[in-house]
């Protein structure tokens, strides 16, 4: 009897991967953009600076595509566990395939190309 | 061989209330947990759009003073509760997950937590310490 493989393992690297990036990571960046910017605590101009670095707009890429996928993941389980089980192939396509797009417009503007 | 029909065999599944999740507290900490992916990928966004206006003087200045509103500020603490929520379970998890052993022993589950935390308070004074200096 032949067994399909299943793909699953494929997007729990991006899901793992984005729950350990968030977890250290997006305290510190709400802070700053909600704390520290409007009471005066950092610079705006040089907050625009950062956000020109060409290293740290290769960590926002990072930290964008991993949580996309990582809410993806959870969007499409969370879905399915609350009744949705017979669109579970749709509810795939959809969840994943807008990480995808969500990556991709990620990639290009963090490229300057957008 | 005699050839027999296939049973003819369903599964039952008990009907399933979309509200089963609220029958627990642990089963409302696990939608919260599933929950804050969601707020923290609609906050990775905004820094994206952060990304993209960064080179446009003026559209970047009105968002910073955006920042600067009460329902700015309001929503960036909600985050930030889905956020620290999200940290602290996971760091929690992590024992459960990562297993290390040393010899016979495996390293305790306060250790391996330990050091978690402690990459989460260098992670979060690196990104304070760039953003303020």
């Amino acid at each position: 009897m032949h067994h399909q493989r299943s793909r699953e393992p494929l997007w729990w690297l991006p899901f793992s991967g984005g729950m350990m990036v968030d977890a250290l990571a997006i305290p510190a960046l709400v802070i700053v953009t909600g704390l520290l910017i409007p009471f005066a605590l950092v610079n705006p101009e040089s907050f625009r600076n950062l956000l020109i670095h060409p290293l740290v707009r290769a960590a926002v890429f990072v930290i964008a595509a991993l949580s996309f996928f990582h809410a993806a993941h959870r969007l499409k389980f969370t879905l399915i566990d609350l009744g949705l089980k017979d669109a579970k192939i749709a509810l795939g396509f959809i969840c994943y395939g807008g990480a995808i797009v969500g990556t991709l417009l990620t990639a290009a503007i963090a490229l300057g190309l957008m | 061989m005699p050839s027999y029909p296939k049973p003819q065999v369903k599964q039952y599944h008990p009907p399933v209330k979309a509200t089963w999740w609220l029958a627990r507290p642990a089963y409302i900490k696990f939608m919260v947990r599933e929950l804050t992916s969601l707020f923290i990928a609609g906050y990775a966004a905004f820094l994206v759009v952060l990304m993209a206006k960064a080179d446009d003087v003026a559209a970047f200045q009105s968002i910073m003073d955006a920042l600067k509103t009460p329902v700015s500020i309001l929503l960036h603490l909600i985050v930030l509760g889905f956020a620290l929520f999200h940290s602290i379970t996971f760091f929690n998890l992590t024992p459960r997950v990562l297993v290390v052993q040393r010899g016979e022993d495996r390293l305790a589950d306060a250790a391996i937590a330990g050091a978690h935390y402690a990459m989460w308070l260098v992670a979060t004074l690196v990104i304070l310490f760039v953003a303020t200096r």
